[in-house]
């Protein structure tokens, strides 16, 4: 890389690149941020690890409910395991790693939600 | 200091010799005083002032390639200002580099031929700042082929030389950092279009009142 040496004409096309950018560039409309306001509700959500049997592989599911409502929710599948034992291994620790709320103060039951695998 | 392992001790304590005395005054001995270890223990680290000065060349290149990457991270003059901040750092963390020019130039080939390809690629940004403040209506319109490029060496002059200039009237090169700016500033202030100088007032002109 130290030897590495770019002309004094390359390095001048990449600077008039640069400062065209500026010009050529469209800003970005509102519409593009709403996906932050689109998401807070997940900040309230509580993360459940559900592992399913599906073409004969343990299938580890993630579903992201919002606490006070059981109509939001959304399910992520995340990997799959021919394991059982390894698949709820590796649920634990993704719910783990995905949960904003990692001491599990937010109790919420998989069962209220009547999730359906097909 | 404490934290710091002999290697890095070594390279800081000699930028601070090569700065206060100059680098051909810096003896391997004056080094491992300064820092309490014998010249044995440093030449095992470093075999000779060169391998120091080779090693100090390394950061050197880093630190000016990362001054060199900050082009166009704002799309206004803030950008040049910001970037003459860090080329101010630069040449007052490293005096002895533009102090001891032609003793470089003369001794460390390998110095020489990196700062080369530095000074090319500084000169090309301040020049292509012009060009772009040009098309954001800053900037008029070039009075006379080749004024910019002119006045782009100038302030490459300006920079690599202030460090020098100070010492030769007696004035330290740690303190004025307004200074440094606004004479810069100024081989651009003549060029500047009626916004450009609506720009230069609301941005630059509060940030060296500041400085000063």
């Amino acid at each position: 890389m130290d030897n590495f040496h770019l002309d004094d004409d390359a390095y001048n096309v990449l600077l008039n690149l640069l400062n065209n950018q500026h010009f050529t560039g469209k800003p970005g409309s509102q519409a593009d941020m709403e996906f932050l306001t689109d998401d807070w509700w997940l900040r309230d959500t509580a993360v459940i690890e559900n592992i399913v049997k599906r073409n004969g592989m343990w299938e580890i599911q993630l579903v992201f409910a919002h606490y006070q409502d059981p109509q939001k929710l959304i399910k992520r599948v995340i990997s799959q395991y021919p394991c059982k034992h390894k698949a709820e291994l590796n649920a634990w620790y993704m719910r783990r790693l995905a949960a904003k709320d990692q001491r599990g103060t937010l109790k919420v039951d998989i069962a209220d939600f009547r999730l359906c695998s097909s | 200091m404490a934290d710091l392992n002999t290697k890095q001790k070594i390279l800081k304590a000699s930028i601070q010799l090569f700065n206060t005395n100059g680098m051909a005054n810096v003896r391997l001995q004056q080094i491992a005083n300064e820092i309490g270890i014998s010249p044995g223990n440093l030449a095992y680290h470093f075999r000779n002032k060169e391998a120091i000065v080779e090693a100090i060349n390394d950061d050197l290149y880093h630190e000016a390639s990362e001054i060199l990457s900050t082009y166009r991270i704002f799309p206004n003059l803030m950008d040049f200002d910001n970037q003459l901040t860090k080329y101010l750092s630069f040449v007052q963390k490293y005096p002895f580099y533009f102090l001891d020019l032609l003793e470089i130039e003369r001794h460390y080939p390998e110095i020489r031929s990196k700062r080369q390809v530095h000074i090319s690629k500084m000169i090309s940004q301040i020049r292509k700042r012009f060009d772009f403040n040009n098309q954001r209506g800053l900037i008029v319109d070039e009075p006379r082929a080749g004024v910019y490029d002119s006045t782009a060496n100038a302030i490459w002059i300006l920079i690599t030389f202030w460090a020098p200039q100070n010492i030769v009237r007696g004035v330290e090169v740690q303190i004025q950092t307004s200074q440094f700016k606004e004479m810069i500033w100024n081989q651009v202030y003549p060029y500047f279009t009626e916004k450009g100088i609506a720009e230069f007032e609301q941005l630059i002109r509060p940030l060296l009142e500041q400085q000063s």
